[in-house]
């Protein structure tokens, strides 16, 4: 080296970096804000990869379908006299096995079911953290993918179906109460979403194996469902079904598209149903951010 | 950068976990160039690690990366780089998708994320492979995603846990060529390895831990310099081990010999002494030496001495330049 070198080598600061073919990222960094979008669109490409979701998004065409062809033929015969309204059509859609309800439900198990678990399992976390992600982007990204198809497998058919009701109504005024319907399928379409959507995600929180979570929320959905049926028909009372998630989308559906109780049918307060709903979205995103607190990697 | 010797500082770093401390009053300052941490299994090496790459928050004390704390500060995030010790990965992706999605969380483009990831993957040797699932790729070439994701964003501070771990002789040579250069262009490289001849054969600057505490910090020769109690020992290969013996035995600075298959070990602590002595009394005795050795002088051996130090009865801990020893 000769000696012009030696004083400038000699004067560079330690450490300073020189490039070696690797060039420095010079251009703009994407908004911090929007970050949860990249784990949004990830996740949603992952989960599009299972074919049993793709089975559910196109199975819920069916019900949707065929409450289509029985709301035409009801609106004509309701047109002539000779039936009631097909009004509740939309919202049998939406509560009853036969309709989308069971289909929500399984999109929300495949969709949800390893939405955090396969990063455990994956040992995503510290890719994650190691970079400027934050747990509340990393929340989100997580949990809008099942509950957005949740909410298209639900509230896709009875959005056409609410459309195709207005569409065939007798006159101005039963337009007017069909115009209404799409707003209330929305309404319902969010609670069904968030209510099926949110608990899977924070069981999946809970274990590395996408299968225990998967277990674990149906066991969640569908024991309180039989074992309240079961108890309900015996006793005659409503409460056997205070754990029940369907028993209580049921009765806000009954609320939020104003149709009565069938004969024999027995209701928990519309109250305690919104309050058990609301307990177990909120409780689910505590019991989420607790999880992801504990998880070495993110603790606050 | 105000103090480019310190690129990494911790400041009486502890972290614990119930009634276990995983880092016990860690204070240590890194600068530019790979450093080697190293220590035992259950050491506190990984959590170390995970505090100054920010995934974990100090109980005590303080963690800072190129000057600034690096607990929540997501700015400072993208100039590190970190590839942890676990296998996992997303089977399902390629390793260009799983390196370009990495990079998109950084803040990079779409463009331009793949276009760097491509580079390090073919910097790896995993341009053939980048477009395969991560399922179908052998472990080392698990690990070379790993990498690649933990240095495809440029960052200044690289933390590498156990890098080399699966990966099959040819592959590690590339590692490590990899490394080398990272360092050699300033970047901070902290490389955790229990495999000490690995880390030696890329720098000799070591951080040994054990028990959650620093035992030795710096250059290995010179912390062995300084290990004054532990006797140097000498291995001598020569014709005839027992004559060279009888001519070395009356030396004041030869404490022990011992023989092995046609050699001579020297114990001595006044190795400067001992050296020049040997082929003297070896000249005089008519022995012929072929080889002349210092099995304490490496890593291995200073790692063995200092950690078996510290967990003698009654040890107060190594006489070293470490901070917290």
């Amino acid at each position: 080296m000769s000696a012009a070198k030696a004083k400038v080598a000699a004067k560079e600061p330690r450490g300073a970096i020189r490039d070696q073919g690797y060039q420095p990222y010079t251009g703009s960094y994407t908004p911090e804000g929007g970050r949860w979008k990249l784990i949004f669109g990830r996740m949603l490409k992952m989960t599009a990869r299972q074919p049993w979701v793709l089975v559910m998004l196109i199975l819920c065409i069916f019900p949707g379908l065929v409450g289509g062809v029985i709301t035409y033929i009801q609106a004509k015969m309701y047109a002539a006299g000779a039936a009631p309204s097909p009004e509740p059509n939309v919202f049998y859609l939406f509560t009853k096995w036969y309709g989308t309800l069971i289909i929500g439900f399984l999109t929300a198990l495949f969709a949800g079911g390893g939405a955090i678990a396969d990063d455990a399992r994956a040992g995503a976390f510290p890719f994650y953290f190691a970079r400027p992600v934050t747990r509340e982007q990393y929340l989100v990204g997580k949990l809008v993918p099942p509950i957005l198809l949740v909410f298209c497998v639900t509230v896709g058919p009875a959005m056409l179906l609410a459309i195709a009701r207005a569409a065939l109504a007798k006159d101005g005024d039963d337009a007017m109460i069909a115009l209404l319907l799409p707003f209330k399928t929305i309404g319902l379409g969010v609670v069904e979403a968030l209510a099926l959507g949110v608990p899977v995600v924070a069981l999946s929180s809970t274990s590395r194996g996408r299968a225990y979570v998967q277990g674990a929320f149906a066991a969640l959905f569908l024991l309180p469902w039989i074992l309240g049926s079961v108890f309900t028909g015996v006793t005659r009372s409503p409460w056997p079904n205070i754990l029940s998630i369907r028993a209580h989308l049921l009765n806000v559906g009954h609320f939020i598209f104003a149709v009565p109780l069938e004969e024999n049918e027995r209701a928990l307060p519309v109250w305690v149903s919104a309050a058990v709903l609301t307990a177990l979205v909120v409780g689910s995103l505590v019991l989420l951010r607790k999880r992801l607190e504990s998880m070495e990697v993110v603790g606050s | 950068m105000s103090d480019t010797k310190k690129m990494i500082e911790t400041v009486h770093a502890a972290r614990w976990y119930g009634q276990i401390i995983a880092v016990n009053d860690v204070s240590l300052e890194i600068g530019p160039g790979i450093t080697g941490l190293l220590g035992p299994n259950g050491a506190g090496k990984s959590t170390l690690m995970k505090l100054m790459v920010g995934q974990l928050r100090p109980q005590k004390g303080e963690v800072k990366i190129l000057g600034e704390r690096i607990w929540n500060n997501r700015a400072l995030m993208r100039r590190v780089g970190y590839c942890p010790e676990h296998e996992g990965s997303y089977e399902d992706l390629t390793g260009l998708e799983l390196v370009t999605a990495l990079n998109r969380l950084h803040g990079i483009d779409a463009g331009e994320s793949e276009k760097r990831a491509k580079d390090m993957l073919a910097r790896l040797d995993l341009a053939d492979a980048m477009n395969r699932r991560i399922a179908e790729y052998s472990k080392g070439m698990r690990q070379r995603v790993k990498l690649a994701q933990a240095m495809a964003h440029d960052p200044d501070v690289i933390f590498l846990d156990e890098p080399l771990t699966g990966c099959d002789p040819l592959a590690r040579v590339k590692v490590l060529e990899v490394v080398k250069a990272l360092g050699d262009r300033g970047a901070c490289v902290v490389v955790s390895s229990h495999v000490l001849f690995e880390v030696e054969a890329i720098t000799s600057e070591i951080l040994l831990i054990h028990k959650g505490q620093v035992l030795a910090e710096g250059d290995i020769y010179a912390v062995r310099d300084l290990i004054d109690k532990h006797p140097h020992k000498v291995r001598v290969e020569c014709d005839r081990p027992r004559e060279l013996a009888r001519a070395l035995v009356d030396a004041d600075h030869v404490l022990n010999l011992g023989f092995e298959a046609g050699a001579l070990t020297v114990d001595t602590r006044e190795p400067d002494r001992c050296y020049p002595a040997i082929p003297q009394a070896a000249m005089k005795a008519g022995v012929t030496i072929t080889s002349l050795t210092s099995p304490d002088n490496n890593l291995q051996a200073v790692f063995t001495y200092l950690t078996e130090e510290r967990d003698k009865p009654g040890a107060h801990g190594a006489k070293t330049t470490a901070g917290a020893a």
